[in-house]
């Protein structure tokens, strides 16, 4: 299939969409993938599958992928499904639980090239963000890990999420407004907390 | 469209980076990934995948091996009684980089794993050295080492070959599709990797093709049933539909039936345009 991918152009970043090769969308999409998998809040122990998952669906679909919309658009829908997907079968394991899955450590994530101050603060903020975007429903988390943090546009997510244009900017605003609402309540339990 | 408030939009700033795979996480997910789809897909892939005929080029590109694709593999399977026997494969990518596949098959009670442990950089066995025996480029065959993989010996405790009626209730949560190694594993070196569910969906809808390549239809019906009742509402669930649409409209009886109800089931699958193609055309 990568051949049938491959073959029909000796340059992988031709025009055509016959022409995209799989390790070029894998190589340019790795990263975007495995932080929206990780924003919608797949769990440490299962970021590795889903995020394959992606990529098997993807590659298998590749030859149909015609272009009509970007790369990371077509990978987005496959994404979602994906995670869906993965949340379904939590359920139907432990149907009696929580969908809340264990955070991942961002205390076990390797340093990045910060100070250690920064590095305290944005672990603070990764995990009230991860708090917040785990309680909200599904719909808005999405809405929001595509607007937010992957900085989509609006028509772009109208089209992953099959939406016509004027829902999305509703829905972006109640989402918003929920996301607001729960951050600043986890940040006055923060504060009380700490006295 | 009200924007979040600035703190809340650094929120999302932080997460960006916070949220960014570390080389270890890329590394860990491209050998799976290469083991599943039999393809490589690390940082020099795109190179070899261009240049596999010029070796020269290729060497000169994949020099740096960020993602040197050195993996020693050692399935393990129980085969009571046999004694170890090593089988070593050697697969190029270009002129530098090896994956190196040893699969050894040794006596282990019954359990059957799979382990990935990433190898020092090893230089090209002596046998390739020569272009002229350069071996198969690994981006354009397929999958060599799940075909490495299925054609080991495989006990029912490793596989997810569906025992027929018993087990066709259990939901595929429930399947043991991720084997440990027993307690005193002769590799206690090795990380083990449970094959993952997916890359055994892939697995059986790829040695569906196969079948369906060699004209087997009959193999190919087998293995995609085989599929939907391990995997019913499994991650390739269309493409498996699909792929039996397809079949059943290149063999004649049923398929613009078989067509229409694909269409039906997945009215929006990607899918979708070649179904109609190959099974509605007027």
């Amino acid at each position: 299939m990568i051949a049938r991918a491959v073959a029909s152009d000796d340059t992988p970043t031709g025009s055509s969409p016959a022409a995209l090769a799989f390790v070029d969308v894998y190589q340019a999409e790795a990263g975007f993938v495995w932080r929206a998998v990780r924003g919608l809040g797949v769990g440490q122990g299962a970021i590795d599958d889903v995020v394959q998952e992606v990529f098997v669906i993807a590659y298998r679909r590749l030859p149909e992928f015609e272009g009509r919309s970007s790369v990371r658009t077509w990978l987005s829908g496959i994404l979602l499904n994906a995670v869906r997907h993965h949340r379904r079968s939590l359920l139907r394991k432990s149907p009696h639980e929580t969908l809340r899955e264990e955070p991942t450590d961002v205390d076990t994530l390797e340093t990045r090239a910060r100070g250690p101050h920064e590095e305290a603060v944005a672990r603070e903020e990764t995990r009230l963000l991860e708090r917040v975007l785990g309680d909200l429903d599904e719909a808005k988390r999405e809405i929001l890990v595509l607007a937010e943090l992957e900085e989509m546009s609006a028509p772009e997510i109208a089209e992953v999420l099959g939406l016509n244009l004027n829902t999305v900017y509703s829905r972006l605003r109640l989402a918003r407004e929920s996301f607001e609402k729960l951050a600043a309540r986890y940040r006055a339990h923060e504060r009380r907390r700490l006295g | 469209m009200s924007a979040l408030r600035p703190e809340n939009r650094a929120l999302f700033r932080a997460a960006q980076a916070d949220f960014e795979p570390s080389e270890a996480d890329r590394e860990r997910v491209e050998k799976a990934l290469a083991m599943t789809l039999g393809t490589a897909v690390g940082a020099s892939a795109g190179a070899v995948g261009t240049s596999a005929a010029a070796p020269a080029g290729a060497a000169h590109a994949t020099a740096s091996g960020v993602t040197a694709m050195n993996v020693s593999m050692a399935t393990v399977a129980g085969v009571a009684g046999a004694s170890a026997k090593g089988v070593v494969v050697g697969v190029g990518m270009g002129a530098v980089q090896w994956l190196s596949i040893v699969a050894v098959v040794a006596a282990v009670g019954g359990m059957g794993v799979v382990a990935l442990r990433p190898a020092p950089a090893q230089p090209p066995p002596a046998v390739s050295a020569s272009p002229a025996m350069a071996p198969v480029p690994l981006v354009s065959t397929h999958g060599p080492l799940t075909r490495v993989v299925a054609a080991l010996p495989v006990t029912p405790a490793a596989t997810n070959t569906p025992q027929p009626a018993p087990q066709a209730s259990v939901p595929p949560a429930a399947l043991p599709i991720a084997p440990h190694a027993p307690a005193g594993s002769s590799l206690p070196s090795t990380v083990a990797l449970a094959e993952t569910r997916v890359s055994q969906e892939a697995r059986l809808l790829h040695d569906a093709q196969n079948a369906i390549r060699m004209g087997d239809t009959a193999m190919a019906l087998r293995l995609l049933d085989e599929h939907a009742r391990t995997f019913p509402h499994g991650v390739l669930e269309e493409e498996r539909e699909a792929e039996r649409a397809l079949l059943t409209c290149g063999s004649g009886g049923g398929g613009r039936e078989a067509g229409e109800r694909f269409l039906r089931q997945y009215p929006d699958s990607p899918l979708v345009t070649r179904v109609r193609s190959a099974c509605l055309a007027p």
